[in-house]
């Protein structure tokens, strides 16, 4: 059990007091639900003043959109409830499907947008006449909270996304160091090596996190934006190299004499990498890799010459990787300004399962909306509403539905809390400041519980149910049946939510990776077919995010973990592999175009295959074919580079073993194949 | 104070007119007082940058009414 700390009991009072104010002015200029406004504080309220700004930012967007789509659906739709119904259920659908799309923070607004004409929309099913009035006190509602909040996190004790980036990038830096000297030292594969790279990538994703809230945070943390950016698609190249220098270094070791000259370099670079803070000359280094270079004829000559040439490249780019990453993490700590318009982020995006989220939503608030209709029962607007919220706020997840029976149970919780504010307390105060002090025990305690992450998921919906069931109002007719009614209808609509999304999405995690490996093999044969729209970043940065959502699915203790995280390396590999040699396709001659595109069409299909789970011929003998057909070239820089990818994309594709003839598994967990 | 202003046929309430006009005129200090550097005598940029905010909004409604 974690225990919240002072701190977080700073935070949940700021938060506290951002509501009361937001309630108050509310009451005050006579908006006919403040509650709206403290649920938008309680929903958006975070510890750092820039992911309040953020999320505060694309809620309004959201919000403004999702109120005029409401407001264009009723009034194009009027006297026809099925119409309005339909409209407005496709929308929902749309938003969701458009949200899966995009990333945090940016996806907020179109959940907002989805959910907003929901809230706006539905109630106003049976009374089109009100819809203006309602769409507008809805925005200003949400403005309000926000403004409140935002004032109170900026005002008082403000905390910095700032500090906890820096923190964040050393550790990312310090992960990297720490799985450089494992892989140079020969340790990648044992326990120690597998845990520190597992590190680097959560890390990656952590800061990730992080630095896209940076950007709204204070005029200096903007600046630092573009560096740290530039910062984390170094460490992803940093990465990818590092994963052909460990199999390459691998393979070397198992063959006599070749490592004896390679041992004490590897050793010197071990050393370079031991300490945080060690060495930044790396010229005595880069002069024994010149040394070790095997000439021109020698790598025509000896396969395991080429191996090593390659391996002496790799090298040289990870530590002028290293250097460029310390580079950067010292012009972040200054707080130097980036000097042109750093690269944009390119991710890994599924329309398969963004449609299938979006479908779900709208087909479960179709169900819902058919029985308020046939059934006249009143509250049915409200279940609708809910349907909506449950389906978007979890769309995003791999298990939506466990997550949203969660939210259910705390809903359920909530509303008892409600009643007992409601029926118990409420009956006996007459002044705001009476209200504020009977909320704030209980608002307080589970406010705390915001501020940590893993309690989140427990205290948000007990929260935003509590607000949403109060209805705090000015002159409140207290009416226990329209209480369950409604408090019924808020449990009826989250559980038609729950129903929906484990009927249309029950496949967890295991489907998640399963797009993951078709997505890579997609791209893999893309890359062979020589596609203009990729490139070597957008690559990177796809297989990144890849990497990232693989990571996280494999927090467990799965025993196949190691493997599958194996193949998306090894996929990295062979896609920049692809990418070099489509480059100096150009400039070689006749004979030896002629042998490399046969070569790189059979990976396409063999790439699009295995995306599709199909067999196809191996298309390692075509490969052999064509690496033939190179060596026998005169030396040139080109031929020499398109000579080192082949026997990079060879020497990946021979270590991976499952591909080509051999049958993809059958079992949708495992990412076989998504090497080949 | 005035009545409502129409915009286009929608009334809306001086107060918030104000606002947004104080708010425009206050990025544009904001930016002049950062390039000047005055910033660095600044001890909580936020609540600074609040408070005048509050004054700027204070003279325009002083002003109109």
């Amino acid at each position: 059990m974690i225990l919240p700390g002072p701190r977080d009991f700073v935070f949940s009072a700021k938060t506290f007091a951002a509501a009361m104010l937001a309630v108050f002015i509310a009451f005050a200029i006579g908006l006919p639900h403040p509650a709206w406004a403290m649920l938008t504080v309680y929903i958006v309220a975070s510890p750092f003043a820039g992911m309040v700004q953020s999320k505060a930012l694309y809620r309004t967007a959201g919000s403004i959109i999702g109120a005029s789509a409401a407001v264009v659906g009723v009034t194009l739709f009027i006297d026809m409830q099925e119409l309005l119904c339909l409209f407005l259920a496709c929308w929902v659908g749309l938003c969701i499907y458009m949200a899966l799309l995009v990333r945090p923070p940016r996806n907020y607004a179109y959940l907002l947008a989805g959910y907003t004409a929901a809230l706006v929309g539905f109630p106003s099913v049976d009374q089109p006449q009100a819809i203006f009035d309602t769409a507008v006190t809805r925005v200003e509602e949400i403005v309000l909270g926000l403004i409140c909040l935002s004032l109170v996190n900026r005002l008082v004790f403000p905390q910095r996304v700032g500090p906890v980036l820096r923190r964040r990038i050393d550790d990312y830096l310090e992960a990297a160091r720490l799985w450089t000297r494992d892989v140079l030292t020969g340790h990648g594969e044992d326990a120690t090596g597998k845990v520190d790279r597992h590190r680097f990538v959560l890390d990656a994703a952590s800061l990730d996190a992080l630095r896209v809230h940076a950007a709204y945070d204070t005029p200096e943390l903007r600046a630092a934006e573009g560096h740290v950016r530039r910062l984390q698609q170094r460490l992803q190249a940093l990465f990818s190299v590092l994963v052909a220098i460990e199999d390459r270094i691998t393979t070397l070791r198992r063959l006599p004499g070749v490592a004896d000259g390679l041992e004490p370099l590897l050793l010197m670079l071990a050393r370079r990498f031991e300490e945080a803070g060690a060495g930044t000359d790396d010229r005595a280094l880069l002069a024994e890799i010149d040394r070790l270079q095997p000439t021109a004829t020698a790598i025509r000559a000896d396969r395991n010459a080429l191996l090593l040439a390659t391996l002496l490249a790799r090298l040289r780019d990870l530590l002028s990787l290293w250097a460029e990453c310390r580079e950067l993490r010292a012009a972040i700590a200054e707080g130097r300004p980036a000097s042109g318009r750093a690269p944009a982020v390119e991710l890994h995006k599924d329309h398969l399962t963004a449609a299938l989220a979006g479908l779900s939503a709208a087909a479960g608030i179709l169900t819902c909306t058919s029985f308020w209709i046939a059934s006249d029962w009143p509250y049915g607007g409200i279940a609708t509403m809910m349907v909506a919220v449950a389906c978007s706020l979890f769309a995003a997840l791999d298990n939506p539905a466990a997550v949203a029976r969660g939210f259910m149970r705390m809903s359920a919780v909530a509303i008892l809390v409600g009643a007992v504010y409601v029926f118990g307390i409420f009956p006996r105060i007459d002044s705001f400041v009476l209200l504020a002090i009977v909320l704030a025990p209980f608002f307080m305690a589970a406010g705390a519980a915001l501020a940590i992450p893993p309690l989140i998921g427990t205290a948000l919906p007990l929260l935003v149910t509590t607000v949403a069931v109060m209805e705090l109002q000015n002159e409140r007719v207290i009416d226990f049946a329209a209480f369950t009614n409604a408090g019924i209808a808020q449990l009826v609509g989250i559980g038609l939510g729950v129903a929906v999304q484990s009927l249309s999405r029950p496949m967890g995690p295991p489907w998640a990776i399963r797009r993951l490996k078709v997505a890579v093999n997609r791209d893999l044969a893309r890359l062979a077919a020589g596609n203009s729209g990729m490139d070597r970043i957008r690559f990177e940065n796809r297989m990144f995010d890849r990497l990232h959502g693989l990571a996280l699915r494999l927090a467990g203790d799965r025993p196949d973990r190691g493997a599958i995280l194996n193949d998306a390396l090894m996929t990295l590999r062979i896609g920049l592999n692809l990418i070099a040699l489509r480059q100096v396709l150009r400039h070689m001659p006749e004979q030896a175009v002629q042998a490399l595109t046969t070569a790189l069409e059979a990976l396409e299909r063999s790439f699009r295959a295995q995306a599709d789970d199909r067999v196809t011929e191996n298309p390692l003998p075509v490969l052999d074919r064509a690496l033939a057909e190179v060596s026998a070239l005169p030396p040139s820089p080109d031929t020499d580079q398109a000579l080192l990818s082949l026997a990079g994309i060879r020497h990946a594709l021979s270590l991976h073993g499952r591909i080509g003839g051999q049958a993809a598994e059958p079992n949708a967990i495992a990412l076989a194949g998504a090497g080949g | 104070m005035t009545g409502e202003y129409d915009l286009a046929g929608v009334l809306v309430a001086p107060m918030l007119v104000w606002a947004l006009l104080a708010f425009v005129i206050c990025l544009g200090i904001y930016r002049v007082l950062g390039a000047v550097g005055a910033y660095r005598f600044v001890w909580h940029r936020s609540l600074f940058n609040t408070a005048l905010y509050v004054l700027v909004l204070g003279t325009i409604a002083a002003a109109v009414s």
